[in-house]
């Protein structure tokens, strides 16, 4: 256990020195701007409306998040071009190890970046109003969509694993990207649906019970993610580093 | 890039692997570190397999040096070291011990605490070899290592002491690598063509370069080409 906080610690500050924390944490932190900067929707429900602010924070956090993957996915992939994966591996650091404390770390950072994007949302869409179940609801739909994001990071250990950084960047965003936004634009909380926390997310002050929904849909997230880590685990036991 | 190699290096044996095209002596190397994975086949080293990541199995018995590119350019010498033997699960007692002692062996102290960035390319490679000797490996696979380093200096910390300690050097420059080896082997096309003491490059009137031993392996070649059917 001591190697993968030891690698976890070393991943956070090759984050930090190359600036893909801050990056992140300011990307997701980001995506509470058009909740704090745009005015309520006089009539949200009209057909043809503008968005309201709750389904734009939806939708560019769940971009946001693929960002997350995508920053997942070329630390992956760099680390193997580098030498660095290769290095640690050659010191007896079991591959495994090394993965899960990358994607430990990105993980984290987006954590980082969620909590501030969240209680800015909070503030500016009025939670208090808005969300029946008060902060505890609407921090238990934050973390189930943070599983998801935790699913777009493991997407991005597994393309990392196959391809090089840049590509494996553009192909994690693109994948964990195009469902979550999907779900966020479409008010989609279907349960089976990868992205479906955002959904639950985006119709936040509209759903019946939306921390069950969004429950079962992080529970989904949850299995996915392990399913993807196995994956990726699998995929990084066989590269070339 | 390898293909059909079959190769035995005894105990004790340091061996320069040069292969044509260049690549090949690389590559074996990182199969034997468990960096590349053969697509068939077997390995073992000192009887070991690649598979046993215990602080007591390979980590103190193999050791790998390849790029120094490898080395994050923001970490310090000390930094790459403590991880080494943290990884390798050194006591630390005996971590303090073991890092004093590589210290002053690889001229480290200087530049102990600075990042590679600014210490330079000399300092990550001096850190990589001395990172690799920490644990006092029994075996030493060395990919075209300390290659910025002055001709002297280099010999004088490749020089490894340990009888039983073996040496597998992958080299581009044959020649400087002089005095270090004992045998040497060619890989031709990803096949073994030629694994012989490096007394046989002197015996020849070949020199301890790439097309020497390229022609002692020609000449073992056609040796066997005349030889009488068993």
């Amino acid at each position: 256990m001591s190697r993968f906080w030891a690698i976890s610690g070393l991943a956070l500050r090759e984050l930090w020195m190359s600036f893909r924390l801050l990056a992140l944490v300011a990307v997701v932190t980001a995506a509470s701007l058009p909740a704090l900067l745009l005015p309520p929707a006089v009539v949200p429900d009209l057909a043809g409306a503008p968005p309201d602010r709750l389904t734009w924070f939806a939708t560019l956090l769940a971009v946001a998040l693929a960002v997350g993957g995508g920053v997942a996915g070329f630390s992956v992939g760099a680390e193997r071009r580098r030498g660095s994966a290769g290095w640690l591996v050659s010191r007896a650091l079991p591959r495994p190890t090394l993965l899960l404390a990358w994607f430990a770390s990105v993980a984290l950072v987006v954590a980082a970046g969620m909590v501030p994007a969240g209680v800015l949302a909070w503030v500016a869409l009025d939670g208090p109003a808005l969300v029946p179940g008060g902060p505890v609801a609407f921090g238990l739909v934050l973390a189930s969509v943070f599983v998801t994001a935790a699913l777009a990071v493991a997407l991005g250990c597994l393309v990392g694993a196959l391809l090089p950084p840049l590509p494996a960047a553009l192909v994690a965003i693109l994948l964990a990207g195009i469902p979550m936004a999907v779900a966020a634009i479409q008010h989609l909380a279907l349960p089976a649906m990868p992205g479906s926390p955002l959904g639950v997310l985006a119709t936040l002050d509209e759903a019946a019970r939306p921390v069950s929904a969004a429950l079962q849909a992080g529970g989904v997230a949850l299995g996915l993610t392990a399913a993807l880590l196995v994956l990726a685990a699998l995929a990084f036991e066989r590269a070339d580093l | 890039m390898l293909d059909g190699l079959d190769l035995t290096v005894g105990v004790g044996t340091r061996l320069l692997v040069v292969s044509e095209p260049e690549g090949s002596a690389s590559l074996l190397l990182r199969v034997l570190a468990g960096l590349a994975r053969p697509s068939s086949g077997t390995l073992r080293l000192a009887g070991l397999a690649r598979g046993d990541d215990s602080a007591a199995g390979w980590a103190r018995r193999v050791s790998y040096a390849g790029s120094d590119q490898a080395l994050y350019p923001w970490m310090s010498a000390r930094e790459v070291l403590e991880l080494a033997l943290r990884l390798a699960g050194h006591e630390a007692e005996e971590r303090d011990a073991r890092m004093e002692a590589v210290v002053n062996r690889f001229h480290l102290r200087g530049e102990l605490d600075q990042p590679f960035s600014r210490s330079g390319p000399q300092v990550a490679q001096r850190t990589l070899l001395a990172a690799a000797l920490i644990g006092e490996p029994e075996i030493v696979l060395l990919d075209d290592p300390l290659r910025s380093l002055e001709p002297n200096e280099r010999a004088r910390l490749l020089h490894l002491p340990g009888k039983r300690r073996t040496l597998l050097l992958a080299s581009r420059y044959p020649a400087s690598e002089a005095g270090l080896v004992t045998r040497v082997a060619l890989l031709r096309h990803g096949r073994l063509a030629l694994d012989a003491p490096i007394e046989e490059l002197e015996r020849h009137g070949l020199p301890l370069s790439a097309r020497g031993i390229s022609a002692l392996a020609d000449l073992a070649d056609t040796a066997a080409a005349l030889a009488p059917p068993a």
